[in-house]
């Protein structure tokens, strides 16, 4: 399957599709058993690109440090629906012929939507799609003509428990997703197709339940 | 909801990577012995802990926003950071310096001087070549000058292309091009860069120069 990216307004329309999405299960979500969730945690990833100029060099975007936040809501007796905005933020980096440096700083902000459901004890399986955007500090390098908003498509497993009778639960998940890679810059240098960028990311937390 | 992780699985076996584009190819941009009058090939780049390169023209020289574009353009050659300038403020801590002058020519040290000739304006980087062929005395030094009243229609473009061409040199491409279509053309007229200036530009900076930067850090 090959996820191919939007242009033009579609690419514009997703930034309103998830809060809208988020709208509508939020106003049906009153004294259901909704639970609010914070995690924090690192994410890792492929390289972003990889080219070859007089030797192998490639760009990557670091190990940001990702806040999470999330909103869960019952689909029937096993599985939840899960609204999630991601943040992270790191220094991109170039590994040019072995010499790592570090340049400008990126902020990723991503937007998934989740179903959940039980997976064994108290883990439970999540995946989903969403809207991944890069958002360099400075636009330079590949990043000249702005950052792309691809499209993401994740699962993990997340693992809770009560913390004392005070309806809190502690959390950790493990999350993997993956994304096409590509910018107007290296399109108008002649770089073509896209690169499947693939991320992991660890993070612990808590859970709230209304 | 069973077939939610067969899509992901589907998903993920559709990697895919970017396909580089063929570039065409670099033109010289060493000074060969021939040109130097030197037994040796002589090749320069600021390396990554140089960087971003300090650059000093005065804050009210005509030429000021001519060199920020100069520098725009030449940062735009490159997708890896592989050079990043700033204007400073301060020229004795500077590695390149710019002024609105003719090039005082001659003195006691030996340096090696690239011309770019226009009708309206000239220009010169001087590299101080005490310490050639291994090392590159700082700071590089720039000089672009009017040939006629600088309110002269045409002068602020000639500053522009000989402000880029110019820092060029200063940033490694220190030959000239036979093709009026580079900016590294010795009497240049493009306004930006090719296709040529900017795979050439990158070829600099991913091979080994015989010239390391010194002094000024």
């Amino acid at each position: 399957m090959t996820i191919t990216p939007l242009t033009g307004h579609l690419r514009t329309m997703r930034y309103y599709l998830f809060p809208a999405f988020a709208a509508l299960i939020g106003a049906g979500v009153a004294g259901a058993q909704t639970t609010a969730r914070v995690t924090a945690g690192v994410t890792g990833g492929t390289a972003l690109v990889h080219d070859e100029l007089g030797g192998p060099i490639s760009l990557g975007a670091g190990r940001p440090v990702t806040i999470a936040l999330a909103i869960t809501h019952p689909i029937g007796a096993k599985y939840r629906l899960l609204i999630e905005g991601r943040v992270g933020r790191a220094n991109v980096n170039v590994d040019d012929s072995g010499v790592q440096s570090d340049l400008e700083s990126l902020t990723t902000v991503g937007a998934m939507l989740l179903v959940d459901g039980p997976f064994a004890g108290a883990f439970r399986w999540e995946i989903g799609a969403g809207v991944l955007s890069y958002r360099p500090a400075d636009q330079r390098g590949v990043f000249l003509q702005g950052g792309p908003s691809p499209w993401l498509l994740g699962a993990g497993l997340s693992w809770s428990r009560p913390m004392g009778g005070s309806g809190l639960r502690m959390l950790a998940n493990a999350r993997y997703d993956f994304h096409q890679f590509q910018t107007r810059q290296l399109e108008s240098r002649g770089y073509s197709q896209y690169r499947t960028v693939h991320r992991v990311g660890l993070g612990v937390g808590i859970e709230r339940r209304f | 909801m069973r077939t939610l992780p067969v899509l992901f699985v589907l998903g993920v076996a559709g990697c895919s990577d970017m396909i580089t584009p063929t570039r065409v190819p670099p033109y010289e941009y060493r000074l060969l012995p021939a040109r130097t009058g030197r037994n040796d090939i002589v090749s320069f780049k600021w390396p990554r802990t140089f960087l971003p390169v300090r650059i000093w023209v005065a804050t009210d020289d005509v030429l000021r926003p001519h060199v920020a574009e100069a520098i725009n353009r030449w940062e735009g050659a490159f997708l890896y950071g592989e050079f990043r300038a700033e204007l400073v403020s301060d020229s004795s801590r500077a590695d390149v310096i710019v002024r609105n002058t003719l090039s005082p020519g001659g003195g006691g040290l030996l340096k090696t001087r690239l011309l770019a000739q226009r009708p309206e304006c000239l220009g010169e980087t001087v590299f101080d070549d005490t310490g050639w062929p291994s090392s590159q005395v700082l700071p590089l030094r720039i000089f672009i000058a009017p040939r006629f009243a600088p309110t002269d229609p045409g002068m602020a473009a000639c500053y522009a292309i000989t402000a880029t061409h110019e820092l060029g040199h200063a940033i490694g491409l220190l030959e000239h091009t036979s093709d009026a279509g580079d900016v590294m053309f010795a009497n240049p007229v493009l306004d930006g860069l090719s296709e040529r200036d900017i795979v050439t530009a990158e070829t600099v900076y991913h091979v080994q120069p015989s010239l390391t930067p010194t002094g000024r850090r």
